[in-house]
C-alpha cells in the first residue's frame, strides 16, 4: 500500500479509530499486527509468506541462541539466521543478476552456457526487514540485546506497518521496549497505545511535510529529470549539472518525505522511529554525508559489515579496502544493477580518499579556513558536487549514457543550447527547485521548525494543513509514483 | 485522540478539497481554450461533426481540402481540426469533456510512437509498480475487496468532474495570468483548425538526403516503448472507451512518417508500437496504419511532418478519403 494513495489514509483512519476506541492493551497489539500483515498483504499477496517465514525463523533462532552457551552451537545457530535471510534477499532479488552475469561470462568463454531466467517478482521491502531481523539475532548473538519474550512482540517489530516497506531500518533494542511501560527489554506489562495529543499534533505535522516533499517537490521534478536522463546523449554541460541536481532532490524528496510520513505515523501510534535524513546536502565531507543520509543504512552497515572487517582497527589500505567493500555492498543493496555498485564504489572511493586526505594531511583537516562560514561553504559544494556525480550513476542505467553524462558533468563544454530548451520546456520543475533550495537554506538556519509549527495555535495550525493539502492536490499530476525506495 | 486536532484536520482537508474543485472547475470556463471554442461551436449549427484529433502531425493535414471532399460527397459533416501542438493523450484526457459535449459522429484520433516513448522504462519509481503487477494474486486479492468496498462513495458527479491531472489545470492558470497576450493568440475561434496556426510563411520542403544528414548531426536516440507500463497507452485506451461510451465513433490512425525516421527507429520499437495498434483494433477500433505510408515521398519539411502547402496534399486527401469511407459505412 502505497502512503500517498487514498487507500493508505482511509485505512490509516481506521486502524486509528479502533485503537483509540478499544483500549484493551492485548488486543491494541494484536490489532496492530493484523493491521501491517493486511499493509502488506495489500500488495504483496502471497509474498506475506516470506516475512512471516524470516520473523518464525529470527524469533526462535534468536532465543535458541540466548539459551545456549556452548559458542559454537551459537555460531552455528548465527550462520542458519545469516543464511536463512541472506538466502532469502539473495534468491529473490539477486538470482536473475547472477544468471545474467553467468551467461555473459559463459558466452564470452564459448560455454554455451545459458541459464534460464527464474523472473521472480522482488518482494516489496525484503531489503530493508531482512536487515533488521538480521540485526536482531547477531545482536543476541554478540550479548547485546535479549531476545523478545514473544513472538507477537517480534512480529510486530519485523512488521510495523509505517517502517516496514522503506524503512527506517529499526533495530530490536530501539523498537522493543517501546511495547512494554518499563524501558528496559522485556520487563514491565505490555504498554496501552494511547493517542497523545501532542504526538497527534506533530506526527500529523511531520507527516504533512513528507507528503509535501514526495508529491510537490518530488513527483513534479520528476518529470525533469526523467526529460534529461532518458536520454542524454547530445546534451550540454550545464544541463547534465541540472538533471544531476534535480535528481539528487527528487530522490531526497521521496525517500525522506516517506520516511516522515513513516515516522509521523508511527508517532501517532506512540512509537518513536530513528531519524533518517538530517539535511545531507548540507554535509561538508563523504563521511559527513554518511552520518546524515539514510542514516539507520549507514549505521547498519557499520555496525554488521564495517567494524566486523575491523573498521579502521587495522592498517591504512585495509581501512581504505574495507570502506570500498562496504559501500560496494551498500550500492548492491539497493538493486540488482550494475549502475548501483558504481554509484556504492563511487561512495566507497570518496569515502576512502578524503581518509587517505585527513590522515596525509592532518593540517588541512584541521586548517582554521574550514571552521569559518566561507570554509564550511566551500566544503559543502565541494562534498555535494562529487555527491551530485554519483547521483547520475545512481539514476542512469545505460552505460553509454552514464558514461556521457558523467564526462560531461566533469568536463564543462560551457554550451547553452539544450539547457535553455529543457528550462522552456520544465519551468515548474525548475522553479520547484529553487523553492526546494530556499526552503532547506531556511529549514538548516531555523532550527526544528516542524515541532515549532505543532505548537502553533490550533486556528493558525488549521490553515497550515489547508494550505498543505491544496499544494498537493493542485500540483498532482495524475497518477501516484511509487516512493523509489520500495524498489529496494 | 484530541477531538479537536482531529476535527481541525479533518475540517482542513475537507476546506481544501473544496477550494481545489472551485479551482479546478474555475479555471476552464474561464480560460480554457479548448472550453471556449466548444461554447462558442455548440451551437453554431445542427449538423453533424467530425473532429481530427492529435499532434502536428495532425495539425498540418488541409481542413478546408477535407471539408471540400466531404461536401461534394454529398455529405452535410462539419469537420474540424482540433490538432495541438505536443498533443499527449493524458493531455487530451483533460479536455475530452468539453469535446463529447459536442456531441461529434466521429473522432479521428491520429497518433504517433513520439507519443509513447519512454513511458516506464526510465522511471525507476515506475519499476515499482512493475514489481508489484507480477506479484501474482495466488491468495484473495485485498486490494480489489478493500477498493470495492471503500471507494463506492467517490464514483458520484463531485469526484468525476475533478481533472485527471490538476497539475495541467493549475500550470495552464498559472500560464494564463502569466503570459496572457500569448495564450489568447492560441485560439483562433471562427477557424476549423481552432488551436493549431499554420504561420503564414510555409516551411519548404527538404530533400531526404538532407534530413537524414541534418538528424545525424543531432545524434539523438530514441528512448524506447515501454509496453508493460506505458501511462500515455493507458490514457489513450481510456479516451475511447469514454468517447465510446457516448455513442461516438473513434478511428485511430498512425500519422505518416519519412524513412529517416523510420530507419532510426529500432525494429523492436516498431513492433511494439504495432502490437499497441493491434490491441487497439482488437477491441473493435478502425485502425489506419500510415507510418510508412509516405516514407519516401519528397513531402517532408523534416523526418516527421508533412509539408503544410498543396505539395503535400496527398496526405490530406487520403484522410479525407478514408473519412468519407468511414461516414458511409
Amino acid at each position: 500500500m502505497l502512503f500517498s494513495t487514498i487507500d493508505f489514509v482511509v485505512f490509516f483512519i481506521v486502524v486509528l479509530s479502533i485503537i483509540a476506541a478499544i483500549r484493551y492493551k492485548k488486543f491494541q497489539h494484536v490489532f496492530l499486527l493484523s493491521a501491517s500483515y493486511f499493509f502488506f498483504y495489500y500488495s504483496s499477496n502471497y509474498l506475506i509468506i516470506l516475512l512471516i517465514a524470516s520473523t518464525i525463523l529470527d524469533f526462535y533462532v534468536g532465543r535458541a541462541i540466548w539459551n545456549t552457551s556452548h559458542i559454537t552451537k551459537k555460531k552455528i545457530l548465527l550462520i542458519v539466521s545469516l543464511v536463512g535471510n541472506l538466502g532469502l534477499l539473495g534468491f529473490f532479488k539477486y538470482a536473475d543478476f547472477a544468471i545474467l552475469q553467468f551467461n555473459y561470462l559463459g558466452e564470452q568463454f564459448n560455454l554455451a552456457s545459458d541459464i534460464p531466467f527464474l523472473n521472480l517478482a522482488l518482494p516489496i521491502g525484503i531489503s530493508f526487514y531482512t536487515f533488521q531481523t538480521i540485526s536482531y539475532t547477531v545482536d543476541i548473538y554478540r550479548g547485546k540485546l535479549k531476545p523478545s519474550e514473544s513472538l507477537r512482540e517480534f512480529a510486530l517489530f519485523v512488521a510495523f506497518f509505517p517502517q516496514l516497506v522503506a524503512g527506517p531500518i529499526v533495530r530490536a533494542s530501539e523498537f522493543l521496549p517501546q511495547l512494554r511501560e518499563k524501558i528496559e527489554m522485556g520487563s514491565g506489562n505490555l504498554k496501552q497505545i494511547i493517542i497523545h495529543n501532542s504526538n497527534l499534533k506533530l506526527g500529523i505535522t511531520i507527516m504533512a511535510f513528507g507528503f509535501l516533499k514526495k508529491m510537490f517537490f518530488a513527483d513534479n521534478i520528476a518529470p525533469l529529470v526523467d526529460n534529461i536522463f532518458s536520454n542524454p546523449i547530445g546534451m550540454d554541460s550545464f544541463t547534465i549539472i541540472l538533471g544531476a541536481v534535480a535528481f539528487g532532490i527528487q530522490i531526497y524528496g521521496d525517500f525522506s518525505g516517506y520516511t516522515d510520513i513513516a515516522i509521523g505515523a508511527a508517532l501517532i501510534l506512540g512509537f518513536k522511529l530513528p531519524m533518517n535524513f538530517n539535511k545531507p546536502y548540507f554535509a561538508t565531507s563523504p563521511s559527513d554525508f554518511w552520518r546524515r543520509w539514510h542514516i539507520s543504512l549507514s549505521t547498519w552497515l557499520r555496525d554488521y559489515l564495517y567494524i566486523p572487517l575491523g573498521g579502521n582497527k587495522k592498517s591504512h589500505v585495509r581501512t581504505y579496502a574495507n570502506l570500498t567493500a562496504v559501500m560496494f555492498l551498500g550500492g548492491l543493496w539497493h538493486g540488482a544493477s550494475w549502475n548501483f555498485i558504481i554509484w556504492g564504489v563511487l561512495h566507497g572511493s570518496y569515502l576512502a580518499i578524503h581518509k587517505i586526505l585527513v590522515n596525509k594531511f592532518p593540517s588541512l583537516a584541521n586548517n582554521l579556513f574550514f571552521k569559518t562560514k566561507s570554509g564550511k561553504i566551500l566544503s559543502i559544494f565541494i562534498t555535494q558536487y562529487f555527491i551530485f556525480l554519483a547521483w547520475i550513476a545512481f539514476r542512469v542505467k545505460d552505460t553509454d549514457d552514464m558514461l556521457y553524462s558523467m564526462s560531461k558533468y566533469v568536463f564543462l563544454d560551457f554550451q547553452t543550447i539544450t539547457i535553455k530548451q529543457v528550462i522552456n520546456s520544465n519551468e515548474v520543475s525548475v522553479g520547484l527547485i529553487g523553492l526546494f533550495i530556499i526552503t532547506n537554506i531556511i529549514l538548516y538556519k531555523q532550527k526544528n521548525i516542524i515541532e515549532k509549527i505543532s505548537k502553533i495555535q490550533l486556528w493558525k495550525w488549521f490553515f497550515f494543513i489547508v494550505t498543505i493539502t491544496l499544494l498537493i492536490l493542485i500540483s498532482f499530476a495524475g497518477n501516484t509514483d511509487d516512493f523509489i525506495y520500495f524498489q529496494f | 485522540m484530541n477531538l479537536k486536532i482531529s476535527l481541525t484536520v479533518l475540517i482542513g482537508i475537507f476546506v481544501a478539497i473544496i477550494a481545489f474543485y472551485v479551482i479546478m472547475n474555475w479555471y476552464p470556463s474561464n480560460f480554457d481554450p479548448v472550453y471556449t471554442w466548444t461554447e462558442h461551436i455548440k451551437n453554431e449549427s445542427d449538423n453533424p461533426k467530425i473532429l481530427l484529433l492529435g499532434s502536428s502531425h495532425t495539425g498540418v493535414l488541409d481542413t478546408n481540402y477535407i471539408q471540400k471532399y466531404v461536401i461534394s460527397n454529398g455529405l452535410e459533416h462539419e469537420v474540424y481540426n482540433l490538432a495541438i501542438a505536443s498533443d499527449y493523450p493524458t493531455r487530451r484526457a483533460q479536455t475530452i469533456g468539453y469535446i463529447s459535449e459536442l456531441k461529434p459522429e466521429m473522432v479521428f484520433y491520429g497518433i504517433e510512437i513520439r507519443m509513447f516513448e519512454g513511458q516506464g522504462n526510465v522511471k525507476q519509481e515506475q519499476l515499482t509498480a512493475l514489481q508489484i503487477s507480477e506479484i501474482k494474486n495466488v491468495m484473495p486479492n485485498a486490494k480489489e475487496f478493500f477498493q470495492k468496498t471503500v471507494f463506492p462513495l467517490t464514483d458520484n458527479d463531485f469526484f468525476t468532474k475533478i481533472p485527471k491531472s490538476p497539475k495541467i489545470v493549475t500550470l495552464q492558470t498559472i500560464k494564463h495570468f502569466v503570459r496572457d497576450s500569448n495564450h489568447t493568440s492560441s485560439l483562433d475561434i471562427n477557424s476549423n483548425r481552432p488551436f493549431f496556426n499554420i504561420k503564414n510563411e510555409v516551411s519548404p520542403i527538404k530533400e531526404l538526403e538532407e534530413l537524414k544528414k541534418e538528424w545525424e548531426l543531432k545524434n539523438l536516440k530514441f528512448n524506447g516503448i515501454n509496453p508493460q507500463i506505458n501511462r500515455e497507452f493507458d490514457a489513450l485506451k481510456d479516451l475511447i472507451r469514454e468517447l465510446e461510451s457516448k455513442n461516438i465513433k473513434v478511428v485511430i490512425f498512425a500519422t505518416p512518417k519519412s524513412s529517416v525516421y523510420l530507419n532510426w527507429l529500432t525494429s523492436e520499437d516498431k513492433v511494439i508500437f504495432d502490437q499497441m495498434l493491434e490491441e487497439i483494433e482488437e477491441s473493435g477500433i478502425t485502425v489506419y496504419n500510415e507510418y510508412d505510408t509516405y516514407a519516401n515521398y519528397n513531402i517532408w519539411t523534416d523526418i516527421v511532418h508533412v509539408v503544410e502547402s498543396k505539395l503535400g496534399i496527398v496526405y490530406s486527401e487520403d484522410i479525407a478519403k478514408k473519412i468519407v469511407e468511414e461516414i458511409k459505412r
